[in-house]
């Protein structure tokens, strides 16, 4: 009897098991957005093989913030307060550009990144602005341009039509005394107005009172077509003068973003010794190509196939390093030397576009996956996140390869 | 005959629930078994898990954890790489949001089944000193959903409209991606297992019961009970975040005394107290990374635990009559709060781990049963056998489970 309880309990224990009611939770998502990176419109674009600009930096580990603090120098000062202003208030008020040794080192390089993706953002920013302005400008002197060629001829017309056959030269300031044909022994070759005002000079001694009027008439056309010539150019004149003057801002900016980014990580460089900083030869800044040959200029290059589907030549001209104890001069980085490498340009399921390679110098390799956008004002990018592999460290950092549009 | 109180382990959720107070299927007694009487007893456990009380003592359904706004803070707060945190730092502030801005909040479901099959063997050895042993087999089903509530559409234009200007459209996808499943995203980075459906039969933490009757007079009874928790039941895994668990891997060793009080031949009022102490251990757990954090990535296998001791308080008043009975009691469980330490990460983190668990519950029970003894007695009967089914309702606590539990209990005398 006591078996069978005992075997009657084990039936009950493993018996009835229950079961929980399926009930889903609450759920709502704004559509997602569609990417294709390499559409069939950014396929029939053709783009420069010269890159416009190179962006290669590391940031730093946690070890190598370890006790760093920064503020920055007082000559960096007024770059600072550029890229600054460039920012919203709001923005300007949370941002913090010191470093100091009550923050964490988790806060230190956090806070480096963050002070890097802002340069890196006003930059961009103000290559944003850059580009209507030089359209603006452009566009403007077509404008001066087609009324000059309105305009010019009809006053060119009118002067042509009263020159001034002389007997003598007239005393700076003074009248000429004008014929409007070759008689009584007047010099061969007229004097011809080049400016309306100049036919105030003249004084016909042979007119008729009609022609008298009818040269009064047309100094007063000439007057008021030179004027008005002037009073359109001069405003677009004045708004290219003002563009000029925004085009040099603008460039300022951009230079004072990158040297805030530069004096930023050159400190945290003489400070630890890692290496953060590279120099790269773009159309951007033209450096002499690696070796003796002084004066010629190598620029980075990217060169796809036809279709767009492959890369058949990818050229970095490089240096790494400022105040790092490893440097490294320029040099090629090509997948024809082989020092770039393990090439992949790639859809991800996403629809993005990647690039993703391996760059090997002397000392260090940098992986490098970068993501692929194209668009009107900004042209081609490559985009994304690198990892240099040092000393047996990793160092996370960014890379950015900017192409632009054939014209 | 008598009943042996039980505190088998029933579920837990989470390592906030390990270890932690649960409600009573029986009431005090201060009775033990017959010299030579042995009896064997099945107590079947039915609960449903969907709510609980909180620490200020609101009632919560179990799935509030996944109810949480999904604010920029919290988002920089939850990123592992300091880097990460720049990142994220700069695009809050080129989208002009600050902490509190938020995307949306996370929602969830959590649906608990179970029935703990608790077959009890009791052995009278001498006319004091009863023996026990329960041996609880848990089966359990659980249902968990989470989902999102996307609520800030400009936010989310801004942020993807930010990654296009950074260059950066693959990451545009996986924004939305994230974005759409940010509970189980946040779980597969911080290395957690997928959040699964499970439906399962486990052996609980087995109980061995000592009682000793220390007086056994005409108007009144006191009983002396000892007992030990081993662990045999299976404690949470470290890399789920939801689990219902069938022990928390430790040791308990209680200690309680119960004291009858036969007010007549058919009313006995009955009394206990009793302290239970959770042995210390080393368990794997996941350090918080921040005050109130939910997930996280840090794992320290060789935490140091010491799960708070246990008090409970318990008063019944009892009615019998001809085999039939009817019961009615209250019970008050506390908890201390858990004591966390080690080595690998900060003790300020060990800290955030004991946060919310101290428990306190209080409950009130109703049973009716009816038996066969006093048929046995008069030769009326085949067989000596009891059947009584308890209802737990608990009305206040802390940190506690706050459903229902109903139980049936059936008994053999032999």
């Amino acid at each position: 009897m006591f078996n069978k309880i005992i075997y009657l309990s084990f039936l009950v224990a493993i018996g009835c098991a229950p079961k929980a009611e399926l009930k889903n939770a609450d759920f709502k998502v704004f559509p997602k957005k569609v990417i294709n990176a390499m559409s069939s419109d950014v396929q029939k674009l053709e783009f420069e093989t010269e890159m416009r600009e190179v962006t290669i930096i590391a940031y730093p580990t946690l070890e190598e913030v370890k006790g760093f603090i920064f503020t920055p120098r007082e000559e960096m000062q007024p770059s600072w307060d550029n890229v600054i202003s460039k920012l919203p208030d709001n923005y300007q008020s949370k941002l913090q550009t010191t470093i100091d040794d009550k923050m964490s080192d988790e806060k230190k390089l956090g806070t480096i990144v963050t002070l890097v993706q802002t340069a890196g953002e006003v930059r961009d920013g103000e290559f944003q602005n850059k580009a209507p302005l030089e359209i603006k400008s452009e566009e403007n002197w077509i404008k001066i341009a087609e009324l000059k060629a309105e305009m010019e001829p009809k006053i060119d017309e009118i002067l042509d039509s009263y020159p001034c056959f002389y007997v003598k030269r007239a005393p700076s300031g003074q009248m000429w005394t004008c014929e409007l044909t070759n008689i009584n022994g007047t010099r061969s070759r007229p004097k011809i107005a080049r400016k309306c005002n100049v036919l105030e000079t003249f004084n016909y001694s042979n007119m008729t009172a009609g022609d008298i009027q009818a040269f009064e008439t047309q100094k007063s056309v000439c007057t008021d077509l030179d004027e008005s010539l002037g009073r359109s150019t001069e405003s677009l004149k004045a708004e290219n003068k003002e563009i000029v003057k925004n085009l040099r801002n603008i460039k300022q900016a951009r230079l004072d973003g990158q040297s805030v980014v530069l004096e930023l990580l050159e400190s945290v460089e003489k400070y630890s010794e890692g290496t953060f900083i590279s120099s790269n030869s773009s159309i951007s800044k033209k450096l002499d190509c690696p070796g003796d040959e002084v004066g010629t200029k190598c620029l980075s290059s990217i060169k796809f196939s036809k279709d767009k589907k492959t890369i058949e030549e990818l050229k970095l001209f490089t240096s790494f390093g400022v105040y790092a104890k490893d440097k490294l001069p320029l040099e090629e980085y090509s997948l024809e030397n082989g020092r770039i490498n393990n090439l992949k340009f790639y859809r991800t399921t996403y629809g993005g576009q990647i690039l993703s390679f391996t760059l090997s110098t002397d000392l260090f390799k940098i992986k490098a996956e970068l993501s692929m956008s194209y668009r009107g004002d900004f042209g081609l990018r490559f985009v994304g996140e690198t990892k240099m592999y040092h000393d047996g460290k990793v160092k996370r950092g960014v890379m950015k390869l900017e192409i632009d549009k054939k014209k | 005959m008598k009943k042996i109180l039980l505190g088998a382990a029933l579920l837990s959720i989470c390592s906030a629930y390990a270890g932690d107070l649960k409600a009573p299927f029986s009431l005090p007694s201060a009775r033990v078994l017959p010299k030579g009487v042995r009896n064997l007893s099945y107590k079947g456990l039915m609960v449903t898990a969907e709510n609980k009380f909180n620490a200020e003592g609101t009632s919560l359904v179990l799935a509030d954890p996944f109810f949480k706004n999904i604010t920029f803070g919290d988002a920089i707060k939850g990123k592992l790489d300091p880097i990460d945190q720049g990142s994220l730092t700069q695009a809050m502030l080129s989208v002009g949001a600050d902490e509190e801005t938020s995307f949306g909040r996370t929602t969830g479901q959590i649906n608990i089944k179970a029935t703990a099959n608790v077959p009890v063997f009791a052995w009278g050895i001498s006319r004091k000193l009863t023996l026990a042993m329960a041996v609880p087999v848990i089966q359990s089903s659980l249902n968990v959903s989470t989902g999102v509530i996307q609520e800030n559409v400009n936010l989310h234009n801004d942020m993807k409209a930010l990654l296009a200007a950074k260059g950066v459209d693959s990451k545009i996808a996986e924004f939305d991606d994230k974005m759409s499943m940010p509970i189980a995203s946040k779980l597969s980075d911080y290395g957690y297992d997928p959040l699964l459906n499970e439906d399962k039969t486990e052996l609980g933490d087995i109980k061995l019961v000592a009682k000793y009757l220390l007086s056994d007079l005409p108007k009144r009874r006191i009983v002396l009970s000892g007992d030990v928790t081993l662990a045999t039941g299976t404690d949470q895994d470290v890399n789920r975040v939801v689990q219902v668990t069938s022990g928390d891997d430790q040791y308990d060793a209680g200690l309680s005394l119960a004291h009858d009080y036969i007010l007549t031949d058919k009313i006995t009022l009955s009394s206990s107290a009793g302290y239970t102490v959770q042995l210390k251990d080393k368990n794997p757990e996941r350090i918080p990374m921040f005050d109130n954090s939910k997930v996280t990535p840090d794992i320290d296998l060789n935490t140091s635990r010491d799960l708070g001791d246990v008090v409970v308080g318990a008063v019944a008043g009892k009615f019998r009559y001809e085999g039939w009975k009817v019961e009615t009691g209250y019970t008050y469980q506390y908890k201390e709060a858990d004591n966390y330490s080690g080595n690998l990460y900060s003790a300020e983190r060990y800290d955030w781990l004991e946060q919310n668990t101290e428990q306190e519950m209080h409950t009130v029970q109703l049973i009716a049963g009816f038996d066969t003894l006093s048929l046995f007695k008069k030769k009326k009967f085949p067989v000596p056998l009891s059947l009584t089914v308890n209802h737990t309702q608990v009305v206040k606590g802390k940190n506690v489970v706050n459903d229902p539990l109903t139980s049936v209990d059936f008994s053999m005398f032999f």
